[in-house]
């Protein structure tokens, strides 16, 4: 049976989104004696964006020294990039946020003025 | 709704998207009903319902599924504010979807399609009027002298043959006029000829005469032979048996 | 014979323990940051580069969306410097903003009484599940009344999700 759907944008939306999961990710043992480690995923919908760089932040935004494959990943739109963060295990009592921030490039033409920042929480704890 | 979404059979509403600003005092009470009557019957088909009490007014956009209501049922819409406050900019949209193959003859690849039968087409017959043809009138045509010389005496001649036609026109008709002009009476008269109503005299015609008595008969029953004709008869038979036995000399 | 006895025997049970199968899923906190719409300065005076509709510029909206209530705070930040400017021989006044724009819950319009403003940041503890919009106030004043030379004007807006 033939059936035609229509759906009715109401909103345009726009250029699109940033999104990370999970929102607490679990610290685990890595392959390294002393290194923990933990698993994320970055799905980029901005069509004017396509680095992200990776920071580790403390409870009052200060970074913490960490380790992943690469700092800024490219993310082409539309894509989903999965990534691994390692941090010493003297650490763990320390950290408290893993972001992921858009970087906007340097005379890019867009009028592209919103950087978007996504933290996910590594203590485990919901404030 | 026929003036909101198309009027098409097949169609039913799949979500209600709906977007207004309420204005009111923080403090106050306010309810905001985004609803559908039901055509069909008593209620609502669809009703949602927004409490803005003891907020702050703001612009609300929202979006709501509908389990894929068939458009018969969907009445009237409003958007009704309960409490205190005002409500501008609103604008409420249906995404709806049509099922193609509600009427199955809509589309050959739908179930149930019935193929039309084909037409029958009478081919016009073109008609040739020979007297219609460029040759026959060309033929016909008479020139411009034939009809300038035509003109003058043919007007005299053709006033000639009229007087005369309407002279024997009526002559004819004042002697047999009643013969020519009725037509029954003519009947009458052919009918009345051939009637004959005495046809006795026919069947009682009588002869004069006797009757014819058979001729006199042979008395004994025996004719004698010809004694002449034997010897034309064995002069046949010696031929004969010559004739015959020459077949095996 | 026999085989074909065995095969029937081994076949049977199978199709008896045809049966439902489940499936599992969850919903997980998660935080969606949209650009709904990009803002752009307006030059109401020579001196002033705003984002507000009045001053002939557009106001950025910023959408969030968030799965799950109470997991997240919006953390929004305007502009404090030029990303892209001409060279500027004087200071530069910033002011601005963040404010809720449209919510798709009627309970979201209470984040604007329990937002908390310092230095250029706002913060929204996003409390009901859906999708809030937040308007970006931004301006710029150069010096005293001084014109801003010409060329192109760029600033960034920071827009964070942080995990509760």
């Amino acid at each position: 049976m033939k059936r035609t759907a229509a759906a009715l944008i109401l909103f345009a939306t726009g250029a699109g989104a940033h999104e990370m999961t999970p929102a607490y990710p679990k610290l685990h043992q890595s392959a390294m004696a002393q290194i923990m480690q933990a698993d994320l995923s970055l799905f980029n919908a901005r069509d004017d964006v396509e680095y992200y760089a990776i920071s580790v932040l403390d409870a009052e935004m200060n970074p913490i020294v960490f380790a992943s494959a690469q700092r800024v990943m490219h993310v082409p739109p539309g894509g989903r990039q999965d990534f691994e963060i390692y941090i010493r295990e003297d650490d763990m009592a320390r950290v408290v946020y893993v972001c992921t921030t858009s970087m906007l490039r340097a005379g890019q033409e867009d009028n592209a003025i919103i950087s978007s920042r996504i933290c996910s929480r590594l203590d485990g704890e919901r404030a | 709704m026929s003036n909101v979404v198309p009027n098409v059979p097949g169609l039913d509403i799949s979500g209600v998207f709906y977007q207004y600003t309420i204005d009111k005092d923080p403090a106050a009470d306010a309810l905001v009903h985004v609803q559908n009557e039901n055509a069909l019957g008593t209620g609502y088909i669809f009703r949602e319902t927004d409490d803005w009490s003891g907020i702050a007014g703001n612009t609300i956009t929202k979006g709501v599924p509908v389990p894929n209501i068939p458009l018969e049922y969907w009445g009237i819409g409003s958007i009704e504010l309960e409490g205190e406050g005002s409500i501008s900019d609103a604008s409420v949209i249906y995404a709806y979807r049509v099922d193609e193959c509600a009427n199955p003859q809509s589309s050959p690849s739908c179930d149930g399609y019935v193929p039309p039968a084909t037409p029958v087409t009478i081919e016009e017959q073109a008609t040739y009027d020979a007297l219609e043809d460029d040759a026959y009138r060309i033929a016909s045509a008479k020139t411009d002298a034939e009809y300038q010389n035509e003109e003058t005496a043919d007007e005299d001649r053709s006033d000639d043959k009229k007087r005369k036609a309407r002279l024997e026109r009526g002559l004819a008709a004042s002697k047999n006029a009643l013969a020519l002009a009725d037509g029954i009476s003519q009947d009458a008269i052919i009918a009345s000829m051939g009637y004959t109503s005495d046809m006795a005299v026919y069947y009682a015609a009588q002869l004069e005469g006797g009757s014819y008595a058979d001729a006199p008969m042979l008395v004994d029953g025996k004719i004698p032979e010809n004694k002449r004709g034997l010897r034309n008869g064995l002069a046949q038979q010696v031929l004969h048996e010559q004739l015959i036995g020459s077949q095996y000399q | 014979m026999k085989h074909l006895a065995i095969a029937l025997l081994v076949v049977l049970p199978h199709m008896a323990l045809a049966e439902g199968v489940q499936i599992e899923g969850n919903v997980q906190a998660k935080c969606i940051i949209r650009t709904d719409r990009t803002g752009v300065y307006g030059n109401p005076t020579a001196d002033k580069l705003s984002a507000l509709a009045a001053d002939g510029g557009v106001t950025p909206i910023i959408r969030y969306d968030v799965a799950l209530a109470g997991y997240y705070i919006a953390r929004i930040t305007h502009p404090t410097a030029f990303s892209t400017s001409p060279t500027l021989t004087d200071t530069v006044a910033w002011s601005g903003g963040a404010s809720v724009s449209s919510v798709s819950s009627a309970q979201m319009s209470a984040y604007d009484a329990a937002k908390v403003e310092y230095d250029a940041t706002t913060e929204f503890d996003l409390t009901v599940a859906g999708t809030t919009w937040f308007k970006v106030d931004s301006a710029a004043e150069y010096g005293y009344n001084k014109a801003f030379p010409a060329g192109t004007y760029r600033a960034v807006i920071q827009a964070d999700c942080i995990a509760k």
